[in-house]
């Protein structure tokens, strides 16, 4: 009996032991795997702080996925300063495009998915404290970030000291960057917006091109709706519009400062009316077909309506007018009833991780961004933040050939810049709350009054969390 | 003649069932140990320093920040009155159940089946249905339409969490159920017997014999239904998303949310008070019972 139960014993022992040995073998395999993995991704900095105590000489930077900016930048910054690399970490890689085809590109933003990704590898390298030096923030709540000490007040490097000059640059688009203060993200291209009056159309509403309002937009325009069928302002889904209006205005409905939302005050709800309105109207209207309309170069498209709405990425974009009607006008967007200045979008956000042990290096790449060097480039993807560059680019556009501006759009773009005054980004998750609730009013399955009842309650624990 | 004796001890000690069962606990302990001890412990760790990378020791400044959390205190009321409400009607409504198909009742296969069931499919796959059911466009207003009635946002309405109950209780009540049924079966028949012989009805039966004999199947009951109510996060996110309707925000919500902006100290606070509460209460329903047990 007993030698039965020792036989058994043994087998147990070695069955228990190679168990074990197996638990353990995989559990050690388990730990090493992230720490593996972290040492991939932190060689940068390991490879830098062997080397010397200032830091490596590889700067990373952690996008969503790349564009031709930074990789430009790459390029010339690397030759200009031999011996520092510059690694683009993507954290998302666009998948190729199949058949020859472009892969559409999307108009608003990035791809969700790219996102989503960016989030959780910035996230994790944050927490395993290996994020790269210069992270993109513009797709990432990066004001909660700043709030955890994670980011960097970039104002202690915007010194003279540093090498940067106040007077060089537009510092109301970095004002307008704030947060509480710092200013955590920088931003080397600005995109406002601009409007394409048709002036066959506007001719007698007597609107000034260069401040009218929203409620201008609401009445005169409304007139014009009346009269005939052609489209007065270029298509958008209402949700949109209102995400852009928000945006616009987001001090009056976000007070990031104190965690305080007033979605649920007369002006959202007027807010919503108002837009509402708009598609009655039929200031905006559905149109029946999306069919592309195209040209050929050079040649005008003859667009019906009244106004195109657009993005402005280049000052030679100003006379792209001439391209939609066949007597265009340049408007600035309307603004609220005595509001001051408009509000603008980036091209991209950077900020500096503030557990890099690069960051003087990491700043005087950003720097470079900056420079009039990398901000005349074509591939800016927005207006140049830097002065002499713009004043350069507008100059050469007065007497250049054929993209010449007229005077009229020469004087636009030197005013465009300085008079912004409001950044227009909304972070991404207040944007698709407000995306998604709005949508059901405009389709009439809520009232304007509940849909900031609800947009408020999740918005203020989206911002008390 | 010593050493001899030692060396008989020994084996006999090796040889002990106790040794046998530490060896064939250690890749369990193991495990527990690494997976779960040592995160949690990283995770209390974490709840006490300021930033999760060199950060400096604050000791409980994140509890209080939390406890003064506007959000934080919202996800608790809810968690809360999301417990103290499913708790007693998925206990009443199981042990029903249990009395119900405990004697001979036409298809009680069938129907104990049927009951245990929703422990059995996959969540997602449940979710979806309950998605269709209750959507602003789904069945339940198609319905309500066709009756001449308006319809209701149920999901982003105050009927939000009664939904979210009426979940939990078809997914647990068959599980509680089948813990009744056991606790039902194992009473002696011949207790009965003799209370119908003294002369006791069906009531007084039901009162004296079958609630005394189940009570430690009801801690046990209890202490499950309690831990199951807070999973009940899983289908409310499926259902609703990360910011659901403020009535239906529990803890799990917070804690999800601060992982996601990276707020190691609030998340690992809040789930460290939470396991806390967790525990303190589970120890003392146990003691409870013991207690009532050496009464019995």
């Amino acid at each position: 009996m007993l030698s039965i139960r020792w036989k058994i014993g043994k087998k147990g022992i070695v069955l228990c032991i190679l168990a074990s040995a197996v638990a353990l073998s995989a559990c050690s395999s388990g730990s090493n795997t992230p720490a593996a993995g972290s040492a991939s991704g932190s060689q940068s900095a390991e490879q830098g702080s062997g080397e010397s105590s200032s830091g490596s000489n590889v700067i990373t930077v952690s996008v969503v996925t790349s564009n031709r900016l930074l990789e430009l930048a790459k390029e010339k910054y690397e030759a200009a300063n031999p011996g520092v690399t510059i690694e683009l970490k993507q954290s998302y890689e666009t998948p190729k495009p199949q058949g020859g085809a472009m892969a559409p590109s999307r108009p608003v933003g990035y791809d969700p998915a790219a996102v989503e990704k960016h989030v959780t590898t910035v996230n994790t390298e944050l927490m395993n404290g290996n994020a790269a030096d210069l992270i993109m923030v513009d797709s990432l709540a990066y004001t909660k970030y700043a709030d955890k000490n994670l980011l960097v007040d970039l104002q202690s490097y915007m010194t003279e000291e540093k090498g940067f000059n106040d007077e060089d640059y537009y510092m109301n688009i970095f004002d307008a960057l704030k947060y509480k203060d710092g200013l955590y993200a920088i931003a080397p291209n600005v995109v406002p917006d601009i409007w394409f009056g048709n002036k066959k159309r506007i001719i007698d509403l007597d609107l000034d091109p260069n401040s009218w309002t929203w409620a201008q937009f609401s009445e005169k325009l409304g007139e014009l709706a009346k009269q005939g069928e052609d489209p007065v302002v270029q298509y958008v889904v209402p949700e949109y519009f209102t995400s852009e209006r928000v945006g616009e205005n987001i001090d009056k409905f976000m007070n990031l400062n104190e965690k305080k939302a007033s979605f649920d005050s007369p002006e959202f709800i007027g807010l919503l009316n108002e837009i509402k309105s708009y598609y009655d109207n039929g200031i905006l209207q559905e149109p029946e077909s999306y069919g592309t309309r195209s040209g050929k170069a050079g040649e005008s498209l003859n667009l019906k309506e009244a106004f195109v709405k657009s993005k402005l990425q280049r000052f030679e974009s100003l006379n792209f007018g001439k391209m939609l009607f066949a007597d265009p006008q340049v408007f600035m967007p309307p603004i609220e009833d005595g509001g001051k200045g408009n509000s603008f979008r980036v091209g991209m956000l950077l900020a500096m991780n503030e557990k890099s042990n690069n960051k003087d290096k990491a700043w005087d790449f950003l720097k470079f961004l900056l420079s009039e060097e990398m901000q005349s480039e074509q591939d800016l993807q927005g207006l140049p933040v830097n002065k002499k560059t713009a004043e350069t680019q507008i100059r050469a556009l007065e007497t250049a050939g054929e993209n010449k501006l007229s005077t009229e759009e020469v004087a636009k773009a030197k005013e465009i810049i300085p008079q912004l005054a409001r950044y227009g980004g909304i972070e991404p998750k207040i944007n698709d709350l407000v995306m998604e609730e709005t949508v059901l009013f405009f389709k009439g399955e809520k009232t304007a009054e509940d849909v900031a009842k609800t947009l408020q309650n999740k918005i203020t624990l989206y911002m008390e969390e | 003649m010593d050493g001899i004796n030692f060396g008989r001890r020994l084996l006999r000690v090796f040889r002990s069932d106790g040794s046998y069962a530490a060896l064939f606990l250690i890749p369990s302990v193991a495990g527990v140990t690494l997976f779960f001890f040592l995160p949690f412990g990283i995770g209390f760790y974490y709840s006490l320093v300021d930033t999760p990378i060199d950060g400096k020791l604050v000791g409980i400044r994140n509890y209080i920040d939390l406890l003064s959390n506007n959000s934080f205190k919202r996800a608790l009321w809810n968690s809360f009155l999301f417990t103290a409400l499913c708790v007693p009607i998925n206990m009443m409504l199981s042990l029903l159940l249990a009395g119900l198909l405990n004697g001979k009742v036409y298809g009680q296969r069938w129907f104990r089946l049927s009951f245990i069931s929703p422990l059995v499919i996959p969540v997602a796959s449940v979710v979806l249905i309950w998605q269709i059911f209750f959507e602003r466009n789904g069945t339940l207003n198609g319905w309500l339409e066709a009756w001449g009635m308006e319809p209701v946002d149920w999901m982003d309405s105050e009927s939000a969490m009664f939904i979210v109950i009426l979940i939990y209780i078809w997914k647990n009540v068959g599980y509680n159920m089948l813990l009744f049924l056991a606790g039902l079966q194992n009473i002696p028949e011949h207790l009965y017997e003799a209370a119908r012989i003294d002369g006791a009805g069906r009531w007084g039966q039901w009162r004296s014999i079958t609630i005394v004999y189940l009570t430690p199947t009801t801690f046990f009951v209890f202490v499950m239904s309690i831990i199951n109510s807070f999973k009940v996060f899983r289908e409310t996110y499926m259902l609703a998303g990360p910011y659901p309707h403020q009535s239906l925000y529990m803890l799990q919500h917070f804690m999800n949310n601060m992982f996601q902006q990276l707020d190691y100290q609030k998340m690992t606070s809040a789930a460290f008070l939470m396991a806390s509460t967790i525990v303190l209460m589970v120890l003392v329903l146990f003691t409870v019972e013991r207690r009532f047990n050496r009464w019995l």
